[in-house]
């Protein structure tokens, strides 16, 4: 409870409260508009926080984090472009929804779980880190492997109708994933002798490339048919509260819950992150709902489960980066510079000699989320008014920023062409129906596979028997198998049932 | 109604095929080093010979399937020329960028994206695109380059 307090201490004052009233609205714009994500605005702010106080820097960017992950739901759900990697998933019932009339309706129900989220995983931070952290350490390359393979099974819950096809567009994530330096030997893989090949392609033009691009063309393709360029309308006049009813929220609170566990539990092993956790809690929740034929076509579900589980995986990704020291996920790689620069070094020494700055983080966290709720409560009139601007121009403008963001990355146009071509690739999907998110799934898990895989036989001199041996291991490969079994089931019934 | 063969699910079978063919030979270029137990190489080909396996698997079903109703009329035929000039226009927009500019670039691409989205029943307002594309522009170059200091390509004018 005293910790409690000297926290509060360090954010209830005027200057941090404003500081994170900045940090969250900018959060949302960078998670916003694609191209720019939560990652960029805390590396842009970084230099900013060198002329505050350590608790005061801190917490800025504890603010921009929560809100730009969030932010990505309202491109997500508004255009079906992903604002951030981890707003992927919600596009597949976001924008359905909004293609039906009830854009506010998916916007509030987004808004309302990503607040959810955050406030269950920063409970779980608060009480269970330790515990946790212990549990996180355990993981090795032979448990990183397994939950690798795991997390791949759930391409059937993301296939559609084809399972083919979904593990075809895995392949190509994998494959795609496999360009550039080998990450264990250092051998140029599919370079071609190219310097810029050599740095492989970074998650983010890719994700740009196979949402916003291929959105552009397929736009182009459209632009003959004005009934289909007819812009979306969004009713906000009758619209009270969030734009759901209490029914409507009370049939989530089981997605909801679990999609929390799954991003929590994401978030706190290293190296992983949001952007897998909202594709995973979508492919999860779908396998368990008793209409997963809904899914993709516009149910409140698919936005539950993908929002929760990305701002859930946030108190997740910082469990790790304050009990040991090694960040969850790339933005939280930012805040561990972040907290470096201020002389803090996080880990379990932390708990004693910066209480301030720990619990200073906890409170920030709550306090946050609510400013992000009531912001974007509020901001949702100004979010549905963006409907009103014709196709025409928003998708050029929105292009102009994700050209930014993309060539931001790594300050190489090269990766403005991975747009390109990935948009290409994204245009192709599209034509012959084969569904992106399980290419986003083996562009990110493919390599974790792989290394965790080489590793795992390099300690054990060449044998697989560890991986079975190891109880978390064959924890996962167990789950793995039932899994497919489960979907090869679900498959054959669903066959039967057409028939 | 007429049914006609899943032409669509073949292509698609055979273009996965000619991309796993690709990457398999591809991956022969690989160098081999000694101190891994798996190389470099191991890997990839298992994605190749996968992906090889499934393209096979996705031509038979597209010849066997041949059931696919021929849906819509004749106006729902894409405008695929369309598809084309914007990709040319994104195409010439990444490889004007180092030599015009962000600006310049940007502003060009922003006027002809519009002009090219535009659909044929809307009146096509030259003056507005302009505009936007200028302000936009500049102003995103002015708060990113200059404020956050991001790097974007000046080029010769800028």
């Amino acid at each position: 409870m005293e910790n409690f307090i000297i926290g509060a201490h360090t954010v209830f004052n005027f200057y941090a409260l404003i500081l994170i009233l900045v940090g969250v609205v900018v959060g949302i714009i960078f998670g916003a508009v694609p191209g720019l994500s939560a990652t960029m605005a805390i590396a842009l702010f970084l230099p900013v926080t060198y002329g505050l106080s350590p608790a005061n820097g801190i917490v800025l960017l504890i603010a921009l984090y929560v809100g730009g992950i969030s932010g990505g739901l309202i491109s997500a759900i508004l255009t079906h472009i992903p604002g951030t990697p981890s707003s992927v998933a919600t596009c597949f019932d976001g924008y359905p929804l909004t293609k039906k009339g009830e854009g506010v309706k998916a916007l509030g129900v987004g808004i309302t779980f990503s607040f959810l989220g955050t406030l269950f995983s920063t409970l779980v931070l608060i009480f269970l880190s330790p515990a946790l952290a212990k549990v996180a350490i355990k993981f090795g390359a032979y448990e990183y492997f397994a939950l690798g393979i795991f997390s791949l099974t759930m391409i059937s819950g993301l296939s559609g109708k084809s399972i083919v096809k979904g593990v075809i567009s895995a392949l190509f994530g994998c494959i795609f994933a496999t360009v550039g330096m080998d990450m264990i030997g250092s051998v140029p893989r599919f370079t071609f002798r190219s310097q810029s090949l050599k740095t492989g392609f970074n998650i983010l033009p890719v994700m740009i490339g196979m949402f916003a691009v291929s959105a552009i063309l397929e736009a182009a393709e459209e632009s003959r048919h004005p009934q289909r360029m007819e812009m979306l309308k969004v009713d906000i006049k009758g619209v009270k509260g969030f734009g759901y009813s209490w029914k409507e929220f009370k049939s989530q609170w089981g997605n909801g819950l679990y999609a929390a566990l799954i991003g929590t539990g994401i978030g706190i092993l290293p190296g992983i992150g949001g952007g897998v956790a909202n594709v995973i809690a979508y492919s999860a929740v779908k396998n368990k709902s008793k209409y997963p034929e809904k899914f993709g076509t516009g149910i409140i579900d698919g936005v539950v489960a993908s929002e929760t589980s990305n701002n859930a995986a946030i108190g997740g990704a910082l469990v790790p980066l304050l009990t040991l020291g090694i960040p969850g996920d790339t933005v939280t790689a930012m805040l561990l510079g972040g907290l470096t620069l201020h002389g803090i070094s996080p880990g379990p020494l932390m708990f004693t000699q910066n209480v301030d700055i720990v619990y200073g983080i906890f409170i920030a966290l709550l306090i946050s989320a609510l400013m992000m709720l009531l912001i974007e409560f509020y901001g949702l009139r100004v979010f549905a008014a963006l409907l009103k601007v014709p196709n025409y121009l928003l998708l050029p403008g929105i292009f102009i920023f994700c050209v930014i963001g993309a060539f931001g990355v790594r300050n190489q146009l090269f990766d403005v062409w991975a747009v390109l071509l990935f948009g290409g690739i994204g245009y192709f999907f599209n034509k012959m129906k084969i569904p992106t998110a399980p290419f986003i799934l083996g562009f990110i898990i493919g390599p974790i596979v792989e290394v965790n895989l080489r590793r795992g036989l390099m300690f054990s001199q060449g044998s697989f028997l560890p991986f079975i041996t190891s109880p978390i291991s064959c924890l996962f490969l167990l789950a793995s198998c039932a899994s497919l079994v489960f979907s090869y089931i679900k498959n054959r019934k669903y066959r039967t049932t057409i028939v | 109604m007429e049914r006609k063969g899943s032409v669509r699910e073949f292509w698609c079978g055979f273009i996965c095929f000619v991309f796993a063919v690709v990457y398999l030979v591809a991956s022969l270029f690989i160098r081999k080093k000694a101190i891994t137990t798996l190389g470099a190489a191991f890997v990839p080909r298992i994605y190749g010979i996968s992906l090889l396996l499934l393209s096979v698997m996705q031509m038979i079903a597209g010849k066997k399937a041949g059931i696919e109703e021929e849906s819509g009329t004749k106006l729902e035929r894409k405008d695929t020329f369309n598809v084309l000039y914007v990709f040319l226009l994104l195409f010439g927009y990444i490889v004007l960028m180092n030599v015009l500019g962000f600006i310049v670039t940007s502003t060009l691409y922003f006027f002809f994206q519009a002009v090219l989205l535009t659909p044929v029943t809307t009146k096509r307002r030259y003056f507005l695109y302009a505009s936007i594309s200028i302000v936009l522009s500049v102003s995103s170059f002015y708060v990113f380059h200059t404020m956050f200091l991001i790097l974007l390509p000046t080029g010769m004018f800028f």
